[in-house]
């Protein structure tokens, strides 16, 4: 059976903890931490994803809706309707056409940040795992660095001090996981609970499609190595409705075709892209921590 | 989603790996590797255990002739080179035990990935907190 993110992510907390439990038999007792936050951190991504897809469609519904409505608003008014009836039924439609938009306009926020969180989470898990590898490559290094009484002293100290400083990334990446997730809750509460920006509702919400299709965008950025090629694979393939590949951007939430233009309109403006960018990777690697065996 | 792809390895054959070398630790081999070396003359012998360390010295009534001095360095030669011998048997015994497990010959790609996911993430998470900051304010009362 093909491995999904939960699966991934219930091996992670499995590793962590054999590697821990062999870490601590070996005198290692660094390990343990990691394996508390493991069990905290399951998650399954995809329902975020699905909801994204939800959201979206939602929003699609309601801007068809809108456009109906806008064009038969038009079309009455354009028959001389100009009596006080006339003009209550045009006030009237047009507080009904501003609340459409402002359907929309939370649609699309629900949509983009539930997008958010599960981009996050999935490589969150991603992360986690190449953690509980770590750990099991390290217990793999005691075993066999350990071949006398004075080398198992020496290669408990060298275990240890890369333990701990594994450990500090570990929470500084999730220090910045957990700030993101409550800007995310804070983000749908708001949706719920606040007006939208007046500016916003009258149609000009420019600025929340462009945050959305970086947004829509920046999932596979998450994921490191590939991000650039995959990057451009989305807006490309978004720009004609495909996407390529097995997984969670297999099928492109629906109103990415029309968000990706304006991202493609950015990337070619700026000549690169605009997600991405100097936030390759490699040029952000921080190389904080050592493994006993590189040295 | 290619997850060999994303993080640069085979997480189904690695998580098989670590699943054999937990289940094996149970088995470890429990002998100590031995070795005993002699000087090129044969009057003196070390024998030294990866356990414990030296468990035999043997001199010749000959060596007992040599100069103190180059006795002692004949002696202090010896054990190093029988240590050195007893660990390499050692180590060879116990990644034998391992036998061809990716937590060994892969680790440095396993060190690499991590070290550069650290980074990227990192960059990554602050970036979208920034993106669901705007759209928060986009929501202004």
């Amino acid at each position: 059976m093909e491995m999904n993110l939960a699966d991934l992510s219930r091996r992670s907390l499995e590793m962590g903890t054999c590697a821990a439990l062999t870490l601590s038999a070996l005198g290692v007792p660094a390990g343990w931490p990691f394996v508390g936050k493991m069990y905290i951190h399951q998650y399954k991504p995809q329902s975020f994803f699905d909801g994204a897809q939800t959201w979206l469609a939602v929003h699609d519904d309601v801007v068809a809706a809108r456009l109906g409505v806008d064009a038969l608003v038009a079309e009455v008014a354009s028959t001389s309707w100009r009596s006080e009836d006339g003009r209550a039924f045009q006030r009237r439609m047009d507080a009904y056409l501003a609340d459409l938009r402002g359907v929309e306009i939370r649609a699309e926020v629900t949509a983009l940040t539930l997008y958010t969180a599960g981009a996050a989470l999935a490589a969150f898990i991603l992360f986690q795992f190449l953690v509980a590898m770590a750990m099991a490559a390290v217990a793999a290094w005691v075993l066999t660095a350990a071949v006398t009484p004075l080398s198992l002293a020496g290669a408990r100290v060298l275990a240890t001090q890369c333990l701990i400083k594994l450990f500090e990334g570990y929470r500084a990446v999730e220090s910045l996981l957990n700030a993101l997730l409550h800007g995310c809750a804070a983000a749908l509460g708001a949706v719920v609970t606040a007006d939208v920006g007046i500016e916003s509702a009258r149609g000009d919400h420019s600025g929340l499609n462009d945050l959305a299709a970086a947004t829509f965008a920046q999932g596979p950025m998450f994921i490191w190595g590939t991000a650039n090629r995959v990057e451009r694979d989305l807006t490309a393939h978004g720009l004609t409705g495909r996407v390529p590949g097995k997984g969670p951007w297999a099928s492109p939430p629906q109103g990415l075709p029309h968000l990706a233009g304006a991202k493609a309109v950015n990337d070619i403006s700026t000549g690169s892209q605009t997600v991405t960018g100097r936030y390759v990777p490699e040029q952000a690697a921080d190389g904080s921590y050592t493994f006993p065996w590189e040295g | 989603m290619d997850f060999e792809r994303e993080l640069g390895l085979d997480p189904e054959r690695l998580a098989a790996d670590a699943d054999r070398f937990f289940s094996r630790l149970g088995h470890l081999p429990d002998s100590a590797a031995t070795a005993r070396v002699e000087s090129r003359d044969g009057w003196v012998s070390i024998e030294y255990s990866s356990a414990s360390g030296v468990t035999d010295l043997r001199l010749d009534p000959r060596a007992m002739r040599m100069e103190s001095a180059r006795l002692a360095e004949t002696i202090l030669g010896l054990i190093h080179q029988a240590r050195e011998h007893a660990e390499a048997e050692q180590r060879k015994t116990t990644e034998g035990f391992l036998g061809d497990n990716g937590l060994v010959t892969d680790r440095q790609v396993i060190a690499d990935q991590l070290r550069h996911a650290t980074g990227a993430l990192r960059e990554n998470l602050e970036r979208a907190a920034a993106t669901i900051d705007r759209v928060r304010a986009l929501l202004r009362p």
